[in-house]
């Protein structure tokens, strides 16, 4: 029993040479947003997102949010989420003509 | 007088700018620091900075993406500054993976990756979407806010990040990792309900 306990060991240790864990994974699917993965992390993460649903689906929400985020990023000239208040805005006009005059 | 110091490619007085500029930066600058204070902040220094350097513009580019472009400097200073101090709150990291079971570094069942049925098509769910974005991007510990900002939304390379932030390339990797893991939680908790 013993023996087979460490031969399961080594086995898991091989094993875990060759597949990826689900944290590792997930840095992966992160990383490759911004950088070419090597030729063996790219094998290595489709091995593993072939055989787990969760860091699939984690891979294709990280679509989703990347998306919005651009969107977030991009601010359109017409769309604004946010805007000044005119106390902000005759604050900063004040500000803009007091160092006008001190330059 | 003021007319005449002023440089000719610039085609507005810097008394419209606040009018024609004002939103437009501000929403810039609110979508990268996800605080109506800061972003009011960082959109007055962008004028005041750019009327100390109007005489440098050159109106090679529009007078819009001239002072985008000083304001992104100033979101960069911005978080420099922050982490510069020292974070109040320790934000301990809560690792939606196992640990210390046979399973190490698998994901913990009920915090893994829901289904999310999103259907990209609704514009109301989008705006929504974009909405709980900002304020689980406004969630994540300051740090990890900078490093994200800085390398996702401002597209900095990775050693510029590290450079302002005070981050190795691998910590730079981990940091990325671990704020969209929370962002992705975040997301689920709020989105989902």
């Amino acid at each position: 029993m013993v023996e087979m306990s460490g031969i399961k060991k080594n086995f898991i240790k091989g094993m875990n040479k060759v597949m990826l864990d689900c944290n590792t994974a997930t840095l992966f699917v992160t990383k490759r947003e911004y950088v070419k993965l090597g030729c063996v992390d790219r094998m290595k993460l489709a091995m593993h997102l072939s055989t787990c649903k969760y860091c699939r689906r984690f891979a294709k929400q990280s679509i989703t949010i990347s998306h919005h985020i651009s969107k977030l990023s991009k601010v359109s000239e017409n769309g604004h989420r946010h805007y000044l208040t005119e106390a902000q805005k005759s604050k900063m006009i004040k500000e803009i003509e007091k160092q006008k005059f001190t330059s | 007088m003021t007319e005449k110091t002023q440089n000719n490619n610039v085609k507005t007085k810097p008394d419209d700018w606040v009018k024609l500029h004002g939103d437009y930066l501000y929403n810039y600058a609110y979508s990268r620091v996800q605080s109506k204070e800061s972003a009011e902040d960082l959109v007055q220094e962008t004028f005041i900075s750019a009327l100390k350097s109007i005489k440098s513009f050159r109106g090679d580019s529009s007078e819009i993406t001239w002072l985008i472009a000083i304001l992104k400097r100033k979101i960069i200073d911005h978080y420099r500054k922050l982490s510069r101090k020292k974070e109040t709150v320790t934000s301990q990291f809560s690792t939606p993976f196992q640990d210390n079971s046979g399973m190490d570094g698998h994901w913990i069942l009920d915090r893994a990756p829901k289904d999310w049925h999103i259907k990209h098509e609704d514009p109301m769910r989008q705006s929504e979407f974009i909405f709980i974005l900002e304020m689980c991007i406004a969630a994540l510990p300051e740090k990890w806010r900078s490093v994200f900002v800085l390398k996702v939304m401002e597209e900095l390379k990775s050693d510029e990040v590290c450079k302002e932030i005070g981050c190795s390339s691998s910590n730079l990797w981990v940091i990325i990792h671990r704020a969209r893991l929370q962002l992705r939680e975040c997301l689920e908790n709020r989105w989902l309900k």
